[in-house]
């Protein structure tokens, strides 16, 4: 738990499931900056500082994008394919968060190289135990590179 | 007119055997007719005179008077014999006899009375019979030392040019230098006078010319020459069998009737005076051979034939000189001519071959004479190792040794010398006539011989002449004959004889009596004798005739019979049943073998036939009327008729089927059935074999065609036929794939084609496209497997296939179906849960709200779980709806455009006012028919869709209408609002698929409207320019539009 909090990247276009997201990490006391875009276009925005969130004080770079499959303007499963074949972008975790069980989403997102894939459950009980194991194992042990080897930076 | 009709019966014989009866009636006819002719003998009037021609200088045959008249013996019996026949002759005269002979072969004459008939010859000329027979000699100087014909080798011979003799010697091979000669009269003078070293020639010629030209220093030598018989006979041109027939009985009647002998008599006695400078005939006889003929104590012929002969010569007025001598020296004057006739030579098949014989005047019985003392032989046997006596040239000499004994014989010059010796005890026995040998013992006091009682050998007693003179033998014989009829020669032999005979004297007794009684009816018959002569030659000449004309007959019959037989064998042995129906009286005169064992009845008429072969009235009728057609046909053309086929019923029942051939020949109609019931029964078979198998390929859906090695094809079933575009299978024959509506994929098929036929292994289950008639490609699924022959080489290719382009249709719309289902549970299963998982899980912390009494928290979760109950219940009657589009629930009604179109502006009226959307209907007039509500829901989708997503349109405008595409009306449902990307067209009509999370919906209203539009069998699609561009919907109704024309129409 060194320097600067870790930012989670939410990319999520259900209001209701959003907030589960945010009050789960609020109980847990996820000591970390939740940031949430509702659809793909404002998630592809984000990760390359474009549009609203081109300043990098206020749109730091995510340590880890929790992403929707289903999702309005860009498909998930694109943002994903974006982020991976990115260079600058590739080392970001990225961890699935669906309603959809479909194995056909699963093999999409892993041949994409998604780092995980969590199927939201109907439970209460399930559902904020996930996103309490979520926030210990990506916040808490997982450890990543401090900084993205950058093209022509050596 | 009787050759004529001769020469054409016997045409019509061999080209028609079979009528033989027939042709023998007309042949028979035409004799009796032509007898009748003859025995008028009155020339006919109008017959042009035959043409002959003489030879100037052949004594006494064919000489030229100095006047230049034919005469001589041949010239004037062809005279007489055409006579006879009433024909009349002239004779050309002149030419020598080479020539003559050309002028007979050329024809430019058509008789020539004296030709000797010879191999040679007969290829030139037809010859009649021959009316003399002479012999031919050797002319020599006296002094040389040729004596017979095998002395003439390496001799020059001289000859007549183109004489018989010349082609005697050159046949005979002798090796003599024939000389040919112009005459023989040169030939003779030239011999006489040095040249040449022998002459061949008839004999009588031989001597005229010798006498004729002074010719004292040559000699006839030699026997006569056997193999140079001159058999003369009158010759007409080959094949001139009219004439040939009309003198052959003409020859007949003469030499029948005494012309013969008279003229003979003329010519050769001349002759004879000038050859022998003798003027009698000389009879011969053994000069002691009593009681037959010996000489009297005055040294005068006596006895029984002495008798005879003088009685035969008074009856026929011949001048005889009877000259008796030793048999052995009267035999020897017989050869060489000094002795014409002798009248005691007992008869013998040897013999025969030098002499001729008249008819015996006496059998003579010989015996064997012993010595007393001796056992009397019983037979020849028992003189086996004796000495026996025999008189020399005597015909028991002949005999003995003949049989054996001519070791043991001791010839004598008589058998009364013979007798003395054995009565004087030398030898053991003696074979002599009986007769004789009782005159001799009885003569002579011999008593101590014993004459055996049973005879050893009975002779026939006749007058002989050397052939050629057989003349003077047929005047003898008639004498004899007219001895015997007057009863004289009975008195002559009971003179000479009776004495010697058993019972003589009590048969003289007896003849005494008879004569008595008998005197006025001998006299009587005498006359009758003498009347009937004339009529006994009368009946000579037609016996002759007829004898000839029924010879010819029998061998032209027998002939027949020959080939009658063979032809009837010929027809029996075919396979093919024939019958030969006599069409005087429709007799069946034959049946072959093959017919009698095929139908199994021997009918003998016509009638009968009909009856057996064609039980069923009716079809008899038919068939009887048909066939008289038939014969009328075959009668007027002449050839074989096919008359047709027929159902014959055989015997055993069972019914042929038979093609039938009519032909006559002459009366007689040959009928032959050919037997097809077996081929027509395999044709009929391989017909229905052919049409099972031509209806199988017909009868099933797969297409099947066939094709040469060449990739030609020889043939298609139907629905091939028909997927070619073409009326008749049989259209396909001949054709290749270039030139059917599949031109673009005829390399492809080709390949397989060949593929297969090279390899000779089948291709399976080829799928491949195929462009139809009309344009349409379909999708085929083929298999081709080799077309072998019956040897098991490859001939070709056959080839079938299934149209599977609506399954292949129908796998892409059941795929797409599976999509549709995939994406639906898809989008259930994550649209469903994510207001479920939103649900639970703010109930859960509403729960934990509630325990910490956070009253802030409440009211949101509470929110929360609403929204997502609230979004919950949507979709659940969304996804209700878009069942029940699946479904036609509402009666199918006529509905006008505009109508549809003014509903569904009702009910989007709201949206159209608040964002202020112009609306446009084209062709309002257009009517559908179908399911009102459910049509309404189409439009209604697309019009609200359209008003969510104008964007920041300022004109929003909306055109709704029809278009026409080629066959096809295509709906539309235009905006000019924010459009959609290109990457986003495709899923635009999935379920749950939202452009935009800020418009309102579901997501479900475009898979409504593409669920109902494919009900109604049609499509939907979508054009767009881009975003901000518009957009059009597209859609095609071909159920609704389909039956609004038909209904239309009604």
């Amino acid at each position: 738990m060194n320097g600067e909090p870790i930012v989670i990247l939410l990319v999520e276009d259900d209001l209701a499931h959003a907030e589960i997201v945010r009050r789960n990490f609020e109980i847990c006391r996820v000591a970390n900056r939740l940031i949430h875009v509702t659809d793909g276009q404002a998630a592809l925005d984000y990760v390359n500082r474009q549009g609203d969130y081109s300043d990098p004080a206020k749109s730091p770079r995510p340590g880890v994008i929790l992403l929707d499959l289903r999702l309005p303007k860009v498909d998930g499963l694109e943002v994903l394919q974006n982020i991976k074949t990115d260079l600058k972008l590739s080392s970001i975790p990225v961890v699935i968060l669906t309603t959809s069980k479909a194995e056909i989403d699963k093999v999409k997102a892993y041949a994409l190289h998604a780092n995980s894939y969590l199927v939201k459950p109907v439970d209460f009980t399930q559902f904020t135990q996930l996103l309490e194991t979520f926030g210990y194992y990506w916040l808490a042990w997982n450890r990543a590179p401090h900084e993205p080897p950058t093209p022509g930076s050596r | 007119m009787t050759g004529n009709n001769h020469s054409h019966a016997e045409a019509c014989l061999a080209r028609f055997p079979f009528v033989s009866a027939a042709a023998v009636a007309v042949f028979f006819g035409a004799f009796t007719l032509g007898l009748e002719a003859e025995l008028a003998t009155v020339p006919q009037p109008g017959v042009a005179p035959v043409l002959s021609g003489c030879e100037p200088d052949y004594l006494p045959y064919c000489i030229v008077t100095p006047d230049q008249q034919a005469d001589g013996f041949s010239v004037e019996l062809l005279r007489a014999a055409l006579q006879a026949v009433g024909r009349e002759v002239v004779f050309r005269t002149g030419p020598a006899w080479p020539a003559l002979k050309q002028d007979l072969a050329d024809g430019r004459l058509q008789v020539l009375p004296l030709v000797g008939r010879t191999p040679e010859r007969e290829a030139l000329f037809d010859f009649t019979f021959p009316y003399l027979t002479m012999h031919g000699t050797i002319v020599v100087r006296e002094g040389t030392n040729i004596l017979v014909p095998a002395d003439l080798k390496a001799r020059q011979v001289a000859v007549l040019q183109g004489d018989n003799a010349e082609e005697y010697l050159r046949r005979a091979n002798l090796g003599a230098l024939v000389v040919p000669r112009p005459s023989f009269e040169t030939a003779l003078r030239e011999l006489s006078g040095g040249q040449h070293e022998a002459v061949v020639i008839q004999k009588l010629l031989a001597l005229q010319l010798m006498q004729k030209a002074g010719l004292t220093n040559l000699v006839l030598v030699g026997p006569p020459i056997k193999d140079f018989t001159q058999s003369f006979c009158f010759a007409v041109r080959q094949g001139d069998s009219e004439l040939l027939a009309a003198l052959n009985e003409g020859l007949a009647i003469v030499m029948a009737d005494g012309t013969y002998r008279a003229l003979h008599t003329k010519w050769f006695s001349a002759l004879e005076a000038l050859g022998r400078t003798k003027s009698r005939i000389v009879v011969g006889g053994d000069s002691n051979y009593p009681p037959y003929e010996f000489l009297d104590r005055n040294g005068q012929p006596a006895g029984f034939n002495v008798a005879i002969t003088r009685a035969i010569a008074r009856q026929m007025g011949l001048p005889i000189e009877i000259r008796l001598g030793t048999w052995s020296s009267i035999r020897k004057g017989l050869g060489s001519g000094d002795i014409d006739m002798v009248q005691g030579m007992f008869y013998s098949v040897e013999r025969e071959r030098e002499f001729t014989f008249s008819p015996p005047h006496a059998i003579i019985q010989h015996s064997i004479v012993v010595r007393t003392g001796t056992p009397v032989p019983v037979d020849m046997k028992d003189l086996a190792g004796k000495s026996v006596l025999v008189m020399a040239g005597d015909i028991m000499e002949d005999l003995a040794k003949a049989q054996g004994y001519g070791g043991q014989l001791v010839a004598v010059p008589t058998q009364q010398e013979a007798l003395r010796l054995l009565a004087a005890g030398q030898h053991d026995g003696a074979l002599v006539a009986k007769v004789p040998a009782l005159y001799w013992i009885a003569k002579n006091g011999w008593r101590n011989l014993r004459v055996s009682e049973l005879p050893v050998a009975s002779a026939e007693y006749c007058y002989a002449v050397l052939h050629g003179n057989d003349g003077l033998l047929s005047q003898v014989s008639e004498g004899l004959a007219a001895l015997k009829a007057s009863g004289e020669f009975r008195r002559i032999q009971n003179e000479w004889l009776g004495p010697y005979e058993g019972t003589g004297m009590h048969r003289r007794t007896v003849v005494k009596y008879l004569l008595v009684m008998l005197v006025p009816l001998l006299a009587l018959l005498t006359a009758a004798f003498l009347w009937s002569r004339s009529l006994q030659r009368q009946v000579a000449i037609r016996t002759q005739t007829l004898q000839q004309e029924v010879a010819v007959r029998h061998s032209a019959e027998a002939a027949l019979r020959v080939k009658e037989a063979e032809l009837l064998a010929v027809l029996d042995a075919t396979p093919f049943p024939v019958a030969l129906v006599d069409l005087e009286d429709d007799n069946i005169k034959f049946w072959s073998r093959s017919a009698l064992s095929l139908f199994g009845h021997s009918a003998h008429t016509a009638a009968e036939w009909y009856q057996l072969a064609y039980p069923d009235p009716d079809y008899r009728r038919e068939v009887i009327t048909l066939w008289k057609q038939v014969l009328e046909k075959a009668r007027l053309s002449g050839q074989p008729v096919n008359a047709g086929e027929y159902r014959v019923t055989c015997r055993d029942g069972s019914v042929r089927l038979c093609e039938l051939y009519a032909t006559f020949l002459a009366d007689t109609l040959i009928v032959t059935f050919n037997d097809i019931t077996t081929r027509k029964q395999a044709e009929a078979a391989l017909r229905d074999s052919h049409q099972l198998i031509q209806g199988i390929v017909n009868a099933i859906p797969v297409r099947v065609f066939w094709k040469d090695k060449n990739l030609v094809y020889l043939g298609c079933n139907t629905v091939f036929a028909h997927d070619a575009g073409l009326a008749d299978p049989q259209d396909i024959i001949g054709k290749d794939d270039f030139q059917m509506g599949w031109r673009e994929q005829a390399e492809l098929y080709r390949a397989d084609d060949r593929q297969v036929i090279e390899s000779g292994s089948a291709k399976l289950l080829i799928e491949e496209p195929q462009t139809t008639p009309s344009g349409n490609t379909i999708t085929l699924l083929t298999s081709k497997i080799p077309l072998r022959n019956g040897q098991g080489g490859i001939d070709g290719m056959i080839g079938v296939y299934l149209d599977i382009t609506e399954r292949k249709q129908m796998e892409a719309a059941l795929w797409a179906k599976n999509k549709e289902l995939e994406q639906f549970t898809y989008a259930v299963s994550h649209d469903l849960r994510s207001p479920l998982v939103t649900i639970q899980t703010f109930l859960g912390y509403l729960e934990e709200d509630i325990r910490d009494q956070a009253a802030t928290n409440m009211a949101k979760d509470l929110a929360h779980i609403h929204a997502a109950a609230d979004k919950m219940g949507r979709l659940l009657e969304e996804l209700l709806k878009l069942s029940r589009a699946g479904h036609q629930t509402n009666t199918p009604e006529d509905v006008a455009l505009s109508v549809i179109v003014n509903e569904v502006l009702a009910l989007v009226a709201g949206q159209i006012s608040q964002r202020g959307v112009q609306v446009v209907v084209a062709e309002p007039a257009a009517v559908l028919h179908g399911d009102r509500a459910r049509l309404v829901a189409v439009f209604q989708n697309l019009v609200d869709n359209a008003c969510k997503f104008m964007g920041d349109q300022k004109e929003p405008r909306l055109e709704i209408g029809v278009e026409q595409h080629k066959a096809e009306k295509v709906f539309f449902v235009r905006d000019n609002g924010s459009g959609i990307a290109p990457g986003q067209v495709e899923n635009l009509f999935g379920l749950f698929v939202r452009l935009n999370p800020q418009v309102e919906g579901a997501g479900i209203g475009l898979a409504i409207v593409k669920r109902i539009v494919e009900v109604y069998g049609g499509r939907i699609w979508v054009e767009s320019k881009g975003a901000g561009q518009g957009a059009c919907f597209y859609f095609t109704l071909p159920g609704a539009v389909k039956q609004l024309q038909e209904g239309e129409k009604s």
